[in-house]
């Protein structure tokens, strides 16, 4: 426990913590301190980019087996199957509305690109390495819980459809072309690309661009974690509106996917660095593919539910109290199980 | 300088209709539209958007268009804003270039 105390200090006192924290603070004080909007988006495609490109040179440096087509199937059906998860949990213990548990249920199957930089910050920072593959995963990652959410609120099937409403019927047809879309987002395209070309490349490549793509990533993601606590801070009224309950179900879900993270990988016979990441990606939700795409499929969901227990409970909760003791956890089990 | 009489049609929606309000208004026979980002307050409260979380965006679009495809342009919007955060007024316009629109 001292341990763990001492972890969750060391991950407290980092640029990346205190960045984040200060947003928080500057939106609560209603500070006019803004990030402008299109950097913000510019910001999260560069960490897309580090962190996909460093993922495919480390890889090229490990050595590709068939751990990376394991780790691959891994990923789309952990993506698809945490909503299942999380759904009854809404369900019974939250008990929202079929359509918002649904929607909620969704972003949880999905993950958060920033919590995994910030996951791989300190990892390197703490001396531990990864497998480069678990970029692959988060990539993978990023969509499949959509789907699910959208059979659980039975977007999908017959059922809901009423054949006399036209405005219905172009809904419907607009949830294909969505699907199609997202499936290809542009942050898995770029996360899949950047992969591709840091494995293709490998370390000659890392070379040339490491000025630009390996050394400013802590500087820059103190920078995006600024704006998202900005972000979460003004959200933070709105966390007493959704309700005890569902805030308790942001804090309790991480912890549950980030179990199974665990226990899966153990099972892929992971590193520390590796354990710890897909805990990260299991326990983590989405706050931007994730609520973009249930605002155009699931209107009737209340986004003000899905955005604020995404961005203002889990996300918070993984960066501030998540990830240290997500660390601590895989450390343990994987000196106790392979002494 | 002759002007032509048109109608002009703003609305101000989520950036989720985005897509589909350009689609149904070049369907319903507007020639053109102009998107620009908004924020604002209204029957909603302050909506603005969030930068990174899309989902919160909104934007403007305006149109302008012959009297005799307004009815169609206002039904086919007005059928998009149900459940979504949305406004829409139409106002008169004057164009200069008769044949664009």
């Amino acid at each position: 426990v001292a341990d763990l105390l001492a972890a969750a200090k060391g991950n407290l006192l980092t640029p990346p913590v205190l960045f984040f924290l200060l947003g928080t603070l500057a939106a609560l004080f209603r500070s006019d301190l803004a990030l402008p909007e299109a950097l913000g988006k510019a910001i999260s495609l560069y960490l897309m980019m580090s962190i996909g490109f460093s993922g495919g040179a480390e890889l090229a440096h490990q050595g590709a087996g068939s751990a990376v087509l394991w780790a691959m199937l891994t990923a789309l059906v952990l993506s698809a199957g945490m909503p299942w998860i999380a759904y009854p949990i809404l369900r019974l213990l939250v008990q929202l509305q079929r359509v918002d548990c649904a929607a909620i249920a969704a972003h949880y199957g999905s993950v958060s690109v920033v919590t995994f930089a910030a996951a791989s910050a300190l990892l390197t920072a703490s001396g531990h390495t990864y497998e480069g593959y678990l970029a692959v995963m988060l990539a993978l990652m990023e969509t499949p819980a959509i789907l699910s959410g959208l059979l659980l609120a039975n977007r999908l099937s017959g059922k809901a459809a009423d054949p006399g409403n036209s405005a219905e019927a172009s809904r419907r047809s607009e949830t294909g072309a969505l699907l199609r879309e997202t499936l290809l987002s542009g942050s898995v395209l770029l996360l899949l690309g950047s992969f591709a070309i840091g494995w293709l490349t490998g370390a000659p490549g890392k070379e040339v661009v490491a000025p630009f793509l390996v050394i400013p990533f802590k500087g820059v993601l103190c920078l995006f974690l600024l704006d998202m606590g900005l972000l979460a801070g003004r959200r933070l009224e709105s966390v007493r509106q959704v309700g005890v309950r569902l805030a308790a179900f942001g804090i309790a879900m991480p912890l549950i996917g980030a179990t199974i993270g665990l226990g899966i990988g153990l099972l892929l016979g992971l590193s520390v660095g590796g354990c710890l990441l897909l805990m990260v990606l299991a326990g983590s939700s989405s706050y931007i593919v994730v609520p973009a795409a249930m605002r155009v499929a699931l209107p009737k969901a209340n986004p003000a539910l899905y955005v604020t227990v995404s961005l203002a409970v889990t996300f918070p909760f993984n960066l501030l109290v998540g990830i240290p003791i997500y660390l601590w956890l895989a450390e343990t089990a994987v000196s106790r199980l392979r002494g | 300088m002759q002007l032509y009489p048109k109608k002009r049609v703003d609305i101000v929606a989520e950036t989720a209709l985005q897509s589909r309000i350009c689609r149904a208004l070049e369907a319903a026979g507007a020639k053109g539209y102009t998107v620009s980002p908004a924020s604002g307050n209204g029957a909603r409260g302050m909506r603005q958007g969030d930068g990174v979380v899309e989902a919160s965006g909104n934007v403007l679009i305006t149109t302008v268009v012959n009297t005799a495809v307004l009815p169609a342009v206002l039904s086919a919007i007005q059928a998009l804003l149900e459940d979504y955060a949305g406004a829409l007024w139409v106002s008169d316009a004057f164009v200069v270039r008769d044949e664009h629109f």
